[in-house]
């Protein structure tokens, strides 16, 4: 069979529709698994999307031309009838038996009756007149909405009858033309064959041969035949009627061999009526529950057809958006660092709402979705030691990826860090980091894994979602959805490598590898037994990276079709274009606001936030412009963006956006300092400073103690707003299982146990000051704006006497001596604060015996740029004479 | 007496030892040299076929020709887009097939006949299922599947002006991300982040009558990065716990017992009764008989992370690493 305009492909595997399966060596095909729908139907047609077996190959649903997937009236089908006049035999291969015998006629009325057939059985010969297909296609309802003019009744057919009914000459340009208007549907090449176009979607979003089989929602195409015979006296006869064999094509190429010359044309009188009733049959049983359609011809209704099909109308329908960050009303959410939406009282969860023209749609299709996803910036980034470390080269001995703590709900979310893909981003596209020297650059990226957050403050099951996301380089896509189906079916079977991950670690001896052995077991133990959040939604998430934007990407997740997530109904609305009320879903979707989990290290106030603004958003009623409008705003997106996909069952699915503006409003969220002194006459150095939340074990408490009164706060695991008094309080870490480890602080007991890490006069002491905050830390300036130091001589009773000691510190490359250590980045623009350097560190020495009070101020930024929350750290120094020390020795 | 049995012992300990898995001493590995600064040197994607071999890196495309002529492509000077990273490249006759992604997912793919591109994109490109290709695969009769991550497979057909059929009517790819394609006679196999699909091509409809699906634990891993065919029929995918093996009927797991290093085995290529596992720490030349060695950087490859592997048709490996391309070549 030959097609114009298609040329075959290298392999052609032509197949007729009779289930019949290419037998493939050591490979099984199973039988009986036929490609069409009602096969037996021998009313099909074709659209311009061809099967490669050609116009024969299974059309059951009709698509509208590529290119004019908008238009309605695109949406065309060539309906063909496998059914010729008794005693002809065609089967729905369009092929004849050899009942009947063809001969070309080539005596009178040759016009009008071209050809002549004999009836092998009976030895009769018949000439034809007014083989007629009438076509009836199932009408919308009144609650439809009819997009277009279509599904016409009409017939086919025509006065003068030919057995053949021309396929090869199928043209797919035809197609074209009927959707630009330059060629009609009666223009199509063999008069046998009927356009209609399928003008309202029949369409429940539905797959699958069983469920689409007892669908109410096909449409219902019936053809009855009707024509006119007329017996004829045998005309001398030449050559081979057609076919020759037992069966062959109704669609030859060229003359058929055979002629007969009639001999004279048969009177009107001569010719027998076969109506519907003759050739109609009954509804066939598969179709006897849904089917309704009649059919009327000549003023009578009939109920049976010729043959019957339903067939499956593509909708193309997309969901339209109400309430998107983009149009006026606009939808934008505040939160909090490290939180939750909704978790500062404001609106819990986001949601999105939504319309779809076919009321059809299925509401238990799974392809009813909701896909969403948000971004932040890589700063979000964590170090653990890895425990599968085992020495060799090419395996590392530190995991860094990206981290969103799980709630009591959701979470937590996992990304893998790839450092080649950072350095794309900041070399390649970073506004500043891309113009900047390799070797600052390569510093910086060295800097970031440096300074990256520890985590060790993760639940030990949490540690267990880290190892299992990344182990073995996995794709914390694929892992998270095995979590998920685990936690769903609260089945740690489901997890693939999970006896894979104890084997590894089996054996391996370090500390990393040995807690790594318990958290597996703490997450094995969680997924089963857990009583938290729901089973019915996933609870992990994957981070991904993009080295275009620079940004961490949540997801996409898709929300599960569940009534806590999501509602739809049918409600009729004014269709404007006709006047007349017609059905639609109306539907919403809602994110819970646990699901949006916010970064720790990301919000408005850092100097990576982007806030630009974007140009109007189209409407939504037209969704190739909103498609390509937000794939337009993906190229530098406004943090934190959020965009839902939104689907109908047909997976025809609408973008809508809104924007997360996230505060830095923590318990955590003032700057943190670390402070160093050196005693550069013995060596000893004490570390002074409260630790960050993250660097401690999970559960662990930040107690302090007031050394005049003895009341104890207890921060809890949150994070202390309070500035560091480690002069008058006490300070402890209490651990989860209740030990308790106290922070260092300079000993100033000379009795005591560590006298001899007292300072005392006239030795040269090192300060090192290092301040940084949980917004920009892995840049150079850590996040941190402004430093200040001074040191102030106490009484004896270490009470302030206002007088400051000089210190003598490099500034600007000079060597100059002030009371106050100030280093302020505050005129600077954002970028440019990558060249400045918050740490202070100087040589001291105390040139008269006493106490003194060390106090130092960092501050970090506000979102608007300038000096935002201040932390102060001080504690006291008690300087020992000279003598307390040389005692010391000769002590000894 | 005493000797001879200490003989014999030694004779048979010599023959009994357990034969050492030797890495092949009969292969050179060529770093390729092209002009692409050390820091973008990571090969997204290589192909070879018709005596071009051609390279892929983020967005820059290098295609050495049989004369030894390279032509050198970037966003300067063709359609290749600078936001968007080469996901594959497919060689058919004189034709370079080029597919790049991007957070907009709307880059469709490119064609390089020799001397102009051309640009495919949905809806213009008549066919194309959506414009987000993450796979290029050509088959055995030259027929072109393109891979999109998700809803289907596009193939090309070839019309005056070309055009493309969507095979899009595959539920199991709608949720479940497209890894790579591959034809075994007509039966496409289509690995995933979640099983493996195999369609069958020779079967005409829009419906998935024509899939079948395996998912964990009947197929024993979760991710089929990669699929190629081996001998006896058997096909075989890479996956996060080595390789797994169909045999008409069930699925079986090669593993780290089993001597698979190369892990995950994100790349497949078949080279004889021998197939090359590429992975993040390496590559090893596996057959069913021996499960060979890893080769990585230490052997002389540019980096130890494989991003990318093909075959040419002088038998010549082309492989991409994190690093850097190279050659692999028998002696």
């Amino acid at each position: 069979m030959r097609l114009k305009n298609l040329k075959k492909p290298l392999c052609v595997a032509s197949l007729l529709l009779f289930g019949f399966a290419t037998q493939l060596s050591a490979v099984e095909v199973e039988p009986g698994r036929e490609s069409s729908y009602f096969p037996k139907s021998k009313i099909r047609f074709f659209d311009s999307k061809l099967e490669e077996g050609g116009v024969l190959a299974d059309g059951m649903n009709v698509e509208r031309v590529s290119g004019h997937t908008d238009k309605p009236e695109a949406q065309i089908a060539v309906w063909m009838p496998f059914f010729e006049p008794a005693p002809i035999e065609k089967n729905g291969a369009n092929m004849i038996t050899d009942a009947a015998q063809i001969y070309r006629n080539t005596g009178a009325g040759k016009d009008k009756f071209p050809f002549i057939v004999k009836e092998k059985a009976t030895g009769k010969f018949y000439v034809y007149r007014n083989v007629k297909y009438h076509w009836f296609f199932e009408q919308p309802g009144d609650n439809k909405k009819a997009l277009a003019e279509g599904n016409k009744n009409g017939v086919s057919g025509g006065e003068v009858w030919s057995p053949f009914m021309n396929l090869k000459d199928a043209d797919l340009k035809y197609f074209e033309d009927v959707v630009s208007g330059s060629k009609s549907e009666s223009d199509v090449w063999d008069k046998k064959l009927y356009v209609n176009r399928h003008t309202t979607a029949f369409d429940s979003g539905i797959r699958g041969r069983e469920d689409v089989a007892g669908s109410k929602f096909l449409q219902q195409v019936g053809m009855i035949m009707t024509y006119e015979r007329a017996e004829v006296p045998a005309p001398t006869v030449s050559g081979n009627g057609y076919p020759e064999t037992a069966l062959q094509t109704a669609d030859p190429a060229g003359e058929i061999p055979g002629t007969a010359n009639l001999t004279a044309a048969p009177a009107d009188s001569s010719f027998e009526k076969f109506g519907p009733e003759k050739t109609a049959k009954p509804i066939p049983e598969n179709l006897k529950p849904s089917w309704n359609l009649k059919a009327e011809i000549d003023g009578k209704t009939y109920s049976e057809f010729t043959d019957y099909n339903m067939v499956y109308v593509e909708d193309y329908s997309y969901p339209e958006i109400s309430k998107d960050f983009l149009n006026p009303q606009g939808s934008v959410y505040e939160a909090v660092v490290g939180k939750y939406l909704g978790y500062n009282g404001g609106k819990d969860g986001m949601s999105v709402s939504y319309t779809n023209e076919n009321p059809d749609l299925s509401p238990t299709s799974p392809a009813i979705t909701n896909a969403f996803e948000y971004q932040f910036s890589s700063d979000e980034l964590y170090q653990l030691p890895n425990p599968f470390f085992d020495g060799a080269s090419d395996n590392k001995q530190v995991l860094f990826f990206y981290f969103l703590k799980s709630n009591d709900t959701y979470g937590p979310y996992v990304g893998k860090s790839v450092s080649s893909r950072e350095q794309t981003y900041f070399e390649g596209h970073h506004p500043y980091w891309k113009s900047q020297p390799k070797e600052k650059l390569d510093k910086f990226l060295a800097d970031r894994r440096t300074n990256s957050w520890e985590g060790k403050f993760l639940k030990p099951w949490e540690k267990g979602v880290v190892y299992y996301c990344l182990y073995l380089d996995g794709d914390p896509v694929t892992r998270t959805n095995e979590l998920n189906e685990a936690w769903k079916k609260k089945d740690a079977g489901q997890l693939s490598v999970f006896n894979d991950i104890m084997a590894d670690l089996n054996g391996k001896t370090t500390q990393a590898a040995v807690e790594a052995r318990t958290c597996m077991q703490e997450l094995q133990q969680f997924i089963t037994s857990s009583g938290e959040g729901t089973r019915e939604a996933t609870r992990f998430a994957p981070i991904g990276f993009e080295p275009h934007l620079g940004r961490c990407i949540v997801g996409p997740i898709t929300l599960e079709n569940i009534p806590t997530q999501h509602t739809e109904k049918t409600v009729s609305q004014l269709d404007p274009a006709t006047g007349k009320n017609v059905d639609v879903k109306s539907g919403s979707w809602t994110v819970a606001g646990k699901r949006i989990i916010m970064p720790r290290h990301f919000a408005m106030n850092s100097i990576e936030w982007n806030d630009h603004s974007v140009p109007p958003a189209p409407s939504a009623k037209d969704p190739k412009a909103m498609k390509a409008y937000y794939s337009e705003i993906m190229k530098t997106p406004p943090d934190c963006l959020m965009t839902q996909q939104v689907s109908n069952c047909c997976g025809n699915s609408a973008p809508a956006g809104s924007l997360v503006k996230v505060d830095d409003v923590a318990e955590f969220s003032k700057p943190l300092i670390k402070a160093e002194v050196e005693d550069m006459n013995n060596g000893v150095t004490h570390k002074i400073g409260v630790p960050p939340v993250e660097s401690l074990e999970a559960g662990s408490q930040l107690v302090c103690k007031d050394l005049k009164t003895g009341e104890v706060k207890n921060h809890g695991e949150e994070g202390c707003k309070e500035d560091f008094d480690m002069a008058g309080k006490e300070w402890t870490i209490v651990k989860a299982d209740g030990t308790e480890e106290k922070l260092s602080r300079i000993p100033t007991d000379p009795e005591g146990p560590e006298k001899n890490g007292i300072p005392v006069e006239d030795q040269r002491m090192r300060f090192s000051i290092a301040p940084f905050d949980n917004i920009d830390n892995l840049t150079p300036f850590r996040g941190v704006l402004k430093t200040e130091v001074e040191i102030e001589a106490l009484d004896a009773n270490q009470q302030p006497t206002g007088k400051l000691e000089e210190i003598e510190h490099e500034a600007d490359g000079k060597i100059v001596t002030a009371t106050k250590i100030v280093k302020d980045g505050s005129s600077l623009n954002k970028f440019d604060l990558n060249d400045f350097d918050p740490k202070v560190s100087f040589y001291h020495i105390f040139r008269a015996a006493g106490w003194y009070q060390f106090r130092v101020k960092a501050y970090d930024r506000a979102k608007d740029g300038n000096i935002g929350q201040a932390r102060e750290m001080k504690f006291n120094i008690n300087v020992l004479p000279a003598s307390f020390r040389t005692r010391s020795i000769d002590s000894k | 007496m005493h000797r001879k049995i200490l003989a014999l012992i030694y004779l048979m300990l010599i023959t009994c030892w357990p034969a050492q898995a030797e890495k092949p001493d009969n292969i050179i590995i060529v770093p390729v040299k092209l002009p692409v600064a050390a820091a973008e040197n990571q090969v997204y994607a290589v192909a070879g076929n018709n005596g071009m071999q051609a390279w892929g890196f983020q967005h820059r495309l290098f295609i050495q020709k049989a004369n030894d002529e390279i032509l050198e492509f970037s966003p300067a000077n063709s359609p290749l887009a600078e936001e968007g990273t080469i996901s594959d490249i497919g060689i058919v006759n004189e034709d370079v097939w080029v597919a790049q992604t991007a957070p907009s997912k709307d880059l469709g793919i490119l064609k390089f006949d020799g001397s102009s591109w051309t640009k495919f994109r949905e809806p213009d490109a008549v066919g194309l299922l959506n414009n987000e290709v993450v796979d290029i695969h050509i088959d055995p009769d030259e027929n072109i599947w393109f891979g999109h991550r998700y809803h289907g497979l596009s193939r090309l057909v070839y019309l005056v002006n070309p055009t493309f059929k969507s095979y899009n009517k595959v539920l199991h790819l709608f949720e479940n991300a497209l890894q790579s394609s591959f034809m075994q006679k007509t039966h496409l196999w289509i690995g995933t982040a979640n099983g493996i699909v195999r369609l069958r091509t020779e079967m005409k409809s829009n419906f998935e009558l024509n899939v079948d699906t395996w998912l964990y634990p009947e197929f024993p891993a979760r991710e089929a990065f990669s699929v190629c065919d081996y001998t006896d029929d058997l096909i075989v995918a890479g996956t996060s716990r080595g390789i797994a093996l169909f045999d008409g009927k069930k699925w079986s797991l090669r593993g780290r017992a089993e001597g698979i290093k190369a892990m995950p085995v994100r790349f497949l290529q078949r080279q004889g009764d021998k197939i090359w596992l590429g992975s993040p720490v390496g590559l090893q030349l596996w057959s069913i008989d021996k499960p060979g060695e890893l080769i990585n950087e230490a052997d002389g490859l540019p980096g130890s992370n494989i991003t990318a592997l093909a075959l040419d048709e002088n038998g010549n490996l082309l492989v991409g690493t994190e690093k850097g391309p190279a050659l692999i070549r028998n002696k």
